[in-house]
């Protein structure tokens, strides 16, 4: 019993003393995945040429289509979520700030702690989101490229081709394995070890 | 006073509880008035993204604008264009195409107003962030000075955690995704058939172009049995080609005794091309002939020049009554050109005369015979 403890006191101790490592990683960690969201949201990630030009981005677009400007239901529903998931994004950044500068402070109590659990929380389930209205974002504009030709009761109607390209930003935030989900995981991991070490050494 | 601040609060959420089950419900049945926010750009600049829409049931009208659901997720408020056999097709003002044509039934409400998104949004906002501060000031700065350690732990995480989940289910709750695809909505260029009809030396083909413009014609051939011929020429006016067929199609046409040619025309348009064939039936006409008192008119409508011989035979009455023949005029073999007419005066040289016309018509021989009487005349 008496050993059981002086061991608890030491992991304690250790705890202690590495905590605030530990919480300044974890709260970097949630910094990068809260800007690497919102450059996901704000950077252009689809390109259109041919008879079709423009820039889609997940909260903008800008696409002229046959020398018209056009607005895309779609897109426009796109870019309304896009706010909702810039509000928890907001909120990952703003708690990862706090939490760095209650650590260097050294003004620690449960919000260093709880901080950045609770945003990686949020991060994760906000990610789903993010992905989701991307994929459909990549759906709908994928679908605008190929060749644009009919069969009318004049004849056969040809008005051009459009070309999709995808941009070096989605490809690096977007690949099989998108970049911001594999660091929400790992700030979802190392708020979770930190809150449990929390948990088990404040009592 | 503090009885007055909770029936203000009591108030204050009630409101917000029936304004959502206005906008959240009303989407579901139909309620007397509803709520919409607008989501997108389509109808500006009269709706802007973020504005309130109110709406109410009542019955209405081209150039209202109207709040129809798909699902109750996917709602629109666009502007009537038509009303007809039980459909209406509405359009965004931005919007360059119709929408689908929806049924009747599908249309709840009439926009009777709206609120501007500067006139809510912002003050909701605020009271929001205000509202959030105060209580993340009182359940984290000042009750954990009063409270135990057991009853804070993970108070924060299950608010924060708890809003957020709230916040994603009302985002997606109001949102809609509009059904179909994006490509439904581009305005494509369309060029149809409107009219085709055969006029002198050619055809004059009419077209309903929209989103873009007949610009030239880079290839017009003529096909007539198993020959291919080119146009003479052709011109482009406002969206209408008048392509001149060479005179030798027809002739050969005529002869080979067709009925009919089909002209394949490929046309340059401002975004693109379009190629069609058209199938131009031909009418072949014999000659009209036609006695203006004295003078006798021969009216060719065909594409083709037809030879004719003409002759007139002049009569008179001899002593006991009987017609003699008195003389015979040979006019010759005579060229009528492709939609002309030849006239010929007959001078007065007997009681009367016959002029007859010979000419060949399809393989056979066709002999007319006209009579002017210049007593009567």
């Amino acid at each position: 019993m008496h050993l059981e403890v002086k061991k608890f006191l030491k992991e304690r101790k250790l705890f202690l003393k590495k905590s605030k490592k530990l919480t300044l990683a974890t709260s970097l960690v949630g910094l990068i995945a809260g800007l690497l969201s919102f450059l996901a949201t704000i950077l252009p990630a689809y390109e259109v040429s041919g008879v079709i030009n423009g820039v889609i981005a997940l909260s903008w677009y800008y696409v002229i289509a046959f020398d018209n400007r056009i607005f895309l239901n779609v897109l426009d529903t796109i870019s309304f979520l896009t706010i909702i998931v810039n509000i928890a994004n907001f909120f990952v950044i703003v708690s990862s700030i706090v939490s760095i500068t209650l650590t260097l402070r050294e003004k620690g109590n449960s919000l260093v702690f709880e901080l950045p659990f609770s945003s990686s929380l949020v991060y994760m389930m906000y990610l789903g989101l993010l992905l989701g209205i991307f994929r459909v974002m990549s759906r709908e504009v994928l679908s605008l490229a190929g060749v644009y030709s009919e069969v009318t009761s004049a004849g056969l109607l040809f008005s051009g081709r459009a070309h999709i390209h995808e941009t070096l930003f989605s490809k690096i935030l977007f690949p099989i394995i998108p970049l911001p989900l594999i660091v929400g995981f790992t700030y979802l991991t190392l708020s979770s070890i930190l809150m449990i070490q929390y948990l088990k050494f404040s009592s | 006073m503090k009885n007055k601040k909770k029936y203000m609060q009591a108030t204050v959420y009630a409101i917000l509880v029936l304004l959502l089950i206005i906008a959240g419900l009303g989407r579901v049945i139909p309620l007397p008035v509803f709520l919409f926010i607008v989501s997108g750009k389509s109808m500006l600049p009269a709706l802007h993204p973020g504005d309130i829409v109110l709406a109410v049931r009542e019955p209405f009208s081209k150039g209202d604008v109207v709040v129809w659901c798909l699902t109750p997720i996917y709602c629109v408020a666009h502007r009537v264009q038509e009303i007809s056999n039980g459909f209406v097709i509405t359009k965004g003002d931005a919007n360059p195409l119709e929408d689908p044509p929806v049924p009747v039934s599908m249309v709840m409400y009439k926009v009777i107003g709206r609120v501007p998104n500067y006139l809510w949004l912002t003050p909701v906002l605020s009271l929001l962030i205000y509202l959030s501060y105060r209580k993340v000031y009182t359940t984290f700065i000042l009750k954990p000075r009063i409270a135990k350690k057991k009853e804070k732990v993970l108070r924060l995480t299950t608010t924060v955690v708890a809003a957020f989940i709230l916040l994603n289910v009302l985002a997606l709750l109001l949102t809609s995704l509009p059904a179909g695809s994006v490509k439904y909505y581009i305005p494509k260029p369309n060029v149809e058939l409107k009219t085709i009809m055969p006029i002198k030396h050619g055809v004059l083909v009419k077209y309903n172009v929209r989103f873009t413009r007949i610009i030239d014609v880079s290839k017009c051939v003529v096909y007539v049995l198993n020959e291919t011929y080119y146009c003479a020429r052709w011109e482009v006016r406002n969206n209408t080609l008048s392509l001149c067929i060479p005179e030798e199609v027809y002739q050969y046409a005529y002869l080979e005794e067709a009925n009919r040619l089909i002209v394949m025309v490929n046309a340059s348009l401002e975004n693109g091309w379009f190629t069609g064939n058209y199938t131009i039936p031909l009418t072949w006409r014999k000659l009209e002939i036609s006695l203006n008192r004295t003078l006798i008119e021969v009216s060719n409508l065909n594409p083709i020049p037809f030879n004719v011989s003409v002759r007139i035979l002049y009569i008179n009455y001899s002593s006991t009554g009987k017609p003699k023949l008195v003389m015979v005029q040979n006019l010759g073999s005579i060229i009528i050109k492709p939609y002309s007419t030849w006239s010929y005066a007959v001078t007065e040289k007997s009681a009367y005369a016959y002029v007859e016309l010979e000419y060949a018509f399809r393989g056979e021989e066709v002999f007319e015979r006209k009579k002017i009487i210049f007593e009567e005349v």
